[in-house]
């Protein structure tokens, strides 16, 4: 398990005033419309905090649902200042899992007055807690293998998240496709998705085929093919002519699927 | 020669790094689900490329969605050497004319479905009897089985004849 959060706040914040007064603009920038006091802040005990911090981190922009705290969590919480480990850290986890890096955060966006100049991308996380839908669909690939040609529960539950999760579907499909260590679900995955409509507004299905296009195994690279094939744009044909696969088969037919496609 | 065909998931069937070069992965019998003790396969006598777009079309026409058709076959008389037995039944096609070409292993147990895994994996490595429909291949073939009125559109499934029909550019209700 990292602490990649916790050394990040360190190096980012080194004067606690300014970390104090940045924290307070994230907050009231994520939900104008109930600034939140310091003083009452200070007020609260250890459990209202947390609860206020569920309830403002399920109220963001970023639509980011907290559906609990893991001890991980917790102790970062009482470990660092109040809502250092809020804004900043953002440490991926999901309870009983490890840290996992979601994605760079816009910078500016969260924290305006600061210089990030010393802080390296790796060093971002993001807190989310697995939402429903990524158990949902694991559970349905488990009961029921992907068949090509053939209607698959998955597509429901994905193209349901895909509006309800909408800022953070990609990220959540990337996450998973890239940590999932049973390579056939996976590439299950990746077939799913490639059943869903691709989008200028979704770009998150481009990044998700280089993902399953650079995987060890053939089996998840042959999804990402075959949801390339479906998507059909011409970003998706593009993607397809860089790619050089090292499986022989694989690569006949990505030839000849360029060749219909173009 | 005749030959038998089945349905696989190609990507299955490639040597994989936690097994030895011959050996095949569990995986596989994903490919090889029987119902009954009974292996649903087709039968067509060469491996002339029309020959498997027929397969293809009677596979593809049971479908509910166009999606790329993995297609891998073995000589019959191998599995018959083998002491695999046979039953004839009509294929579930709507292409009348193809159902014929179904039939099934059968009495099948675990070391005769592990036989047949053998050979699939034999034909697919390293005899190359293998084919992958695109997704474009198996649109055309179904509109032109279409065409020349050997499917009609009605006997398809419905989520099947939708995605036809808007391929085809007709009214959708």
């Amino acid at each position: 398990m990292g602490e990649p959060a916790r050394i990040y706040v360190e190096e980012a914040y080194d004067n606690p005033e300014k970390r104090r007064k940045d924290a307070w603009l994230w907050f009231n920038k994520l939900i104008p419309e109930r600034p939140f006091e310091e003083s009452k802040y200070q007020e609260w005990g250890e459990e209202e905090k947390i609860s206020q911090f569920i309830k403002i981190t399920s109220q963001s922009e970023e639509h980011i649902s907290i559906y609990g705290l893991s001890e991980l969590y917790k102790s970062i919480f009482e470990a660092v200042p109040m809502f250092t480990s809020i804004c900043m850290s953002i440490p991926a986890f999901t309870p009983g899992e490890d840290f996992i890096i979601i994605d760079t955060i816009p910078k500016t966006r969260l924290f305006p007055t600061i210089e990030w100049t010393d802080v390296s991308q790796e060093k971002y996380c993001q807190v989310l807690s697995k939402p429903a839908f990524i158990t949902n669909l694991i559970s349905a690939i488990m009961d029921q293998p992907v068949e090509d040609g053939y209607f698959h529960p998955g597509e429901e539950i994905l193209k349901k998240a895909l509006v309800e999760e909408k800022q953070s579907f990609g990220k959540w499909m990337i996450w998973l496709v890239k940590k999932e260590p049973n390579s056939s679900l996976a590439a299950d995955i990746v077939k799913l998705a490639g059943r869903l409509e691709a989008s200028e507004n979704q770009p998150w299905y481009l990044e998700l085929a280089k993902i399953a296009l650079s995987h060890s195994e053939v089996e998840v690279r042959d999804a990402g093919v075959q949801a390339l094939e479906l998507w059909a744009t011409v970003e998706a044909v593009n993607l397809l002519k860089g790619h050089n696969d090292s499986s022989p088969w694989l690569k006949e037919y990505i030839e000849r699927i360029i060749k219909q496609m173009s | 020669m005749a030959y038998l065909a089945r349905e696989i998931a190609r990507a299955k069937w490639d040597p994989k790094p936690d097994l030895g070069a011959g050996e095949i992965s569990a995986d596989t019998f994903k490919d090889l689900r029987t119902d009954k003790s009974k292996l649903s396969l087709w039968t067509f006598p060469n491996s002339a490329l029309a020959e498997l777009e027929e397969i293809a079309l009677a596979m593809a026409t049971t479908r509910t969605s166009i999606e790329k058709l993995d297609l891998a076959w073995v000589e019959k008389k191998i599995l018959d050497e083998k002491g695999i037995l046979f039953g004839n039944e009509p294929g579930s096609t709507p292409v009348a004319e193809l159902r014929a070409k179904h039939l099934n292993a059968v009495s099948l147990d675990v070391v005769r479905i592990a036989e047949i895994a053998k050979f699939v994996a034999d034909a697919v490595r390293n005899k190359n009897q293998f084919r992958r429909f695109s997704t474009a291949e198996i649109k055309k073939i179904i509109v032109k089985a279409l065409e020349e009125k050997r499917l009609r559109l009605e006997d398809l499934n419905s989520d099947l004849k939708r995605k036809i029909e808007e391929l085809l550019g007709k009214h959708v209700e």
